[in-house]
């Protein structure tokens, strides 16, 4: 172990690690600053160079990219009342009423300090824990491997936000997108349609840039936000008024790291439903939760959905590492690539590939702590960061969506592939249906049928082995408990007045983030 | 998945609702959904089987399309009964677009297209440069921005993919 840590650290003194993660943490702040430009757009663009570099470096610049963009969602929050990315969404309103009050560095300031406490929290959430579930994970066969798999299905749609139904829809979607191609059980071609570009099925990084890259950039262009009044802040004395301030709210702190970390194992659920939970809860616990969201706003809902945004980024990689079944939309891309580039994430790789691992730990505390300078740096430059024109930086990222599709193959189809799941993201979620199963569904589709398959083709067809093995029994309970959960919630008396029957997580957050919205 | 939380309307809300107008665009995407799945399901009867006379390639798609048909005619069926404001996403509509902004976003999708047909004959800098002019031009950017932005966009995108990560190009008369 000691001599892995030691690898890792010395891989971390590689100047082009150290290039990679300082242009993407910049990169990151800045796309998170633009509002309507989310991190899992910025993840998409990033793909097709991340591709071209080893693992540790393609890990790492996903992963400072991501702490940074979920960190520079709050700075338009505050600034502009416009949330960079969905995960700062949840206290967008208190953020900006804040400023309006005049203290707008201080909101920023305990954005910016608890982002990287949440990430390193997150972080550390991961490397107790990812071990651990890595030793129990290795007694996994075909079997548990569907159940797990069909777990995140289902934890995909359940937690998913919006309407339940959409969310399956989307999801069925991503499984049906991952069955194009040569089929695992006799290599078979479906869905094809006699066409040779689609044999190795939909080429998953292209898919990706459309869905989260192009789609943004047509919502964007067709529901221009108008110029934005950005407010001016005094940065004078931020940081000795931020560690106050935590300190003062300490609680919250610990609350919104926990409900970040546990939020972010969650397969599916990422920054954005952490910071609404946890702003539901901090609500519901703090003495002040009457003045949330009105009046001045209240720094407390920053204090702990700001951290509880990053710990769910970090605590994500989790089951992405473990199992091979993201945790959000960004691992979900994250975990694509390793399996186009030959990494198959996995208990295995916590033996076979310790210093790799060690490494993306370590690479976890460098991002977060990077962050309190290049944060300073872009909260005192936030007034220029967020005048770039939307004219200018729309086409450019075009630009890069058409290179980026052709970059991974230099093929021609592939930015066809880009152009319809543009298309496809666009009226998706025009029309409410989430994008996260989509992915989910197009990730976990292959890893489902072969495991299946698998599993019956060794025991000719003895359906009774997935329920009878130990382990893969509690894993359907999990499945079917996750399924009814939502059911019983609306047989059940209804306790609250007037917020309707609960169903799933976000029910439980939705009226009260919204009644203040 | 903008996160201004829609109220899910999962299959938990009883009767009590309240009975409206259809919701129509959720309508047409349970049928759309509908006809995908049974569009599927057909297909793959296609498909063959495993030798010993088990489902095979089939399966899968198969109960992926099937489950479609119910997904697409619950969300059908729940659009005719439901009022408008309780479908998820109905608060969320962003403000609408206007004939100059759809305008826009055909701008958008003719880059892509233009580059298509374009680039492999001219190469990727006398295509890509113009190209981006003329989109922000559209955009509303100033042309003496627009020319420079669409200028140095391209000399970052060469240098990055083909100088730093060695992807080739398109190539044209220029060379890049």
């Amino acid at each position: 172990m000691a001599q892995d840590l030691a690898a890792a650290l010395a891989s971390l003194a590689d100047p082009t690690l150290l290039l990679v993660v300082l242009a993407c943490g910049v990169y990151g702040l800045f796309i998170g600053a633009i509002p309507g430009l989310t991190a899992t757009l910025a993840t998409a663009l990033l793909v097709p160079f991340a591709y071209f570099l080893d693992p540790l470096p393609a890990v790492a610049s996903i992963i400072t990219m991501s702490a940074m963009a979920i960190f520079a969602g709050d700075l338009p929050s505050a600034l502009v009342r416009m949330p960079g990315t969905p995960a700062s969404a949840a206290y967008t309103e208190d953020a900006y009423r804040q400023t309006q009050a005049g203290h707008g560095a201080l909101v920023l300031g305990v954005g910016l300090v608890g982002s990287a406490i949440g990430g390193i929290v997150g972080a550390v959430v991961l490397i107790v824990a990812a071990p651990a579930l890595a030793e129990f994970a290795l007694t996994f066969t075909s079997y548990e491997y569907f159940w797990v798999a069909v777990l995140g299905l289902t934890a995909s749609v359940i937690i998913s936000q919006g309407s339940q139904v959409k969310g399956a829809i989307a999801l069925l979607l991503g499984l049906l997108f991952s069955t194009v191609g040569i089929d695992v059980a006799l290599g078979y071609s479906r869905f094809t349609f006699g066409s040779e570009l689609l044999l190795a099925g939909i080429s998953f990084i292209p898919a990706m840039i459309g869905l989260f890259g192009l789609s943004e950039v047509l919502r964007n262009v067709l529901h221009p936000t108008g110029r934005l009044r950005v407010a001016r802040i005094r940065t004078a004395g931020m940081f000795r008024d931020t560690f106050r301030t935590l300190w003062r709210y300490r609680k919250g702190v610990v609350s919104g790291n926990l409900i970040g970390g546990a939020i972010g194992v969650l397969p599916g659920a990422g920054g954005d439903i952490a910071a609404w939970v946890s702003y539901a809860a901090t609500k519901n616990a703090s003495r002040e939760g009457h003045l949330f969201g009105k009046g001045e706003g209240h720094v407390e809902p920053v204090v702990s959905a700001g951290s509880a945004n990053n710990s769910a980024l970090a605590s994500a990689y989790v089951p992405t590492l473990v199992f091979g079944i993201p945790g959000d939309t960004i691992t979900a891309i994250l975990l694509g690539v390793l399996l186009v580039k030959g990494v198959q994430p996995g208990p295995e790789l916590f033996s076979t590939q310790a210093p790799l691992l060690y490494g993306i730990y370590l690479i976890f505390i460098v991002a977060n702590l990077l962050m309190l300078p290049l944060g300073y740096l872009a909260i005192r430059g936030s007034g220029q960061l967020l005048r770039v024109p939307p004219g200018v930086l729309m086409p450019i990222i075009i630009a890069f969506c058409v290179v980026g599709a052709f970059a991974i193959n230099n093929g021609w189809f592939e930015i066809v592939v880009m152009l319809a799941f543009g298309l496809l993201g666009y009226l998706l979620e025009r029309y409410g249906f989430p994008l996260a199963p989509v992915v989910l569904g197009l990730v976990l589709g292959p890893i489902v049928e072969k495991n299946f398959m698998q599993s019956v083709i060794k025991t000719d067809w003895d359906l009774l082995q997935f329920l009878t093995r130990p382990v893969s029994a509690i894993l359907m309970i999990v499945t079917v408990l996750v399924l009814v959960y939502p059911m019983l919630r609306s047989v059940w008396p209804r306790r609250r007045r007037g917020t309707g029957a609960g169903a799933g997580v976000e029910r439980a957050v939705g009226p009260d983030g919204r009644d203040e919205a | 998945m903008t996160a201004e939380n829609a109220p899910a309307t999962g299959a938990a809300d009883g009767p009590g609702s309240g009975i409206g107008p259809t919701n129509r665009p959720d309508l047409v995407a349970g049928l759309l959904a509908t006809a995908l799945g049974v569009a599927v399901v057909l297909h793959v009867r296609t498909f063959p089987g495993l030798p010993d006379g088990q489902p095979g390639p089939a399966l899968f798609p198969g109960l992926v399309g099937g489950l479609l048909v119910l997904f697409g005619l619950v969300l059908a069926v729940r659009s005719a009964v439901r009022r408008r404001e309780d479908a998820a996403g109905a608060q969320d509509v962003p403000p609408d677009s206007t004939p100059r902004s759809r305008l826009n976003a055909l701008a958008v999708l003719g880059y892509i297209v233009a580059y298509l047909l374009l680039a492999d004959l001219l190469g990727f800098a006398l295509t890509t440069a113009p190209l981006l002019f003329l989109l922000m031009w559209l955009l509303g950017v100033r042309p003496w921005v627009a020319a420079l932005s669409a200028v140095a966009t391209t000399v970052l995108v060469v240098l990055m993919f083909q100088q730093l990560l060695l992807v080739p190009l398109p190539t044209g008369p220029l060379g890049v």
